[in-house]
């Protein structure tokens, strides 16, 4: 087979369209069961989707997979599926508890994942070479710009009741609309040095 | 003296060839991405000093490389 980033073009984009059919199969198949067996199978899918677009997204940028992308991919991984682990079966038992403090603790769990993944990422940006890190850094601030103007622009369209805005939602779609820009800027950015 | 935007221009991509390298061969011995071999080749960056040390690779000094541009 050889390394990916040696196979022909449509080798490359082929394995990334798998990849991207891989990861939203299985997200659908989350959405579409409540059976146990059913949504590990569909965890076990997204990981495995997750783990093939990781590799051929390098692949299409004729990039390597270096030490540090395998070791972020091992990381990341499990605290993807306890992540979602939680969140599907640790936080609706919240519904069912009285006390604050341990309805707190258990809506709070998916935290603890989430930490642990940034602080991943924070170890992968440090361990990328010097450019990699610059265009890291661009990314964060292109994504930060990006979030708080619309955050800002949302929040003065709702200080003249112009709109409605349910505050836990925009809070709680900060860190996924962050983590967006910043995925699309980086992408952006390694996109335009892609050619050989 | 270097001037403000200043940027610089270099032989990398001409003694890569000359030895026979890819861009990723040169990546994995300097153990940086190809894409920041291929940004230096390109002038889209100027590397710092201890990746400019790759002149090493090349047995020659880092300013017959790397050389001022105006």
């Amino acid at each position: 087979m050889g390394r990916m980033d040696e196979w022909a073009v449509w080798q490359r984009w082929g394995a990334w369209l798998l990849g991207c059919v891989f990861y939203v199969g299985a997200v659908w198949m989350l959405l579409a069961t409540e059976n146990v067996a059913m949504r590990i199978i569909a965890l076990v899918g997204m990981c495995a989707g997750l783990w093939v677009l990781t590799y051929s997204s390098k692949a299409v940028l004729n990039e390597r997979v270096r030490n540090i992308d395998r070791w972020q991919l091992k990381i990341i991984l499990p605290a993807f599926l306890v992540y979602m682990l939680v969140v599907l079966y640790v936080m609706p038992l919240a519904d069912h508890l009285t006390m604050p403090w341990l309805k707190a603790i258990v809506v709070l769990s998916p935290m603890l994942p989430v930490l642990f993944i940034a602080w991943a990422v924070a170890r992968y940006v440090n361990r990328c070479d010097e450019m990699e890190r610059r265009q890291h850094l661009e990314a964060a601030g292109i994504a930060v710009i990006v979030v708080s103007m619309v955050c800002m622009a949302l929040g003065l369209l709702a200080a003249v009741k112009l709109i409605a805005v349910d505050g836990a939602l925009v809070l709680l779609m900060v860190l996924p609309a962050l983590c967006l820009v910043y995925g699309l800027a980086c992408t952006w950015s390694k996109w335009r040095n892609r050619a050989r | 003296m270097l001037d403000e935007g200043t940027s610089l221009k270099n032989r990398v991509r001409e003694l890569r060839e000359a030895h026979g390298w890819s861009q990723g061969a040169l990546a994995e011995q300097l153990d940086v991405s190809r894409q920041t071999i291929n940004a230096i080749e390109t002038g889209r960056y100027d590397p710092s000093l201890p990746l400019a040390f790759m002149a090493r690779l090349f047995g020659a000094s880092i300013e017959s490389i790397f050389t001022p541009e105006h």
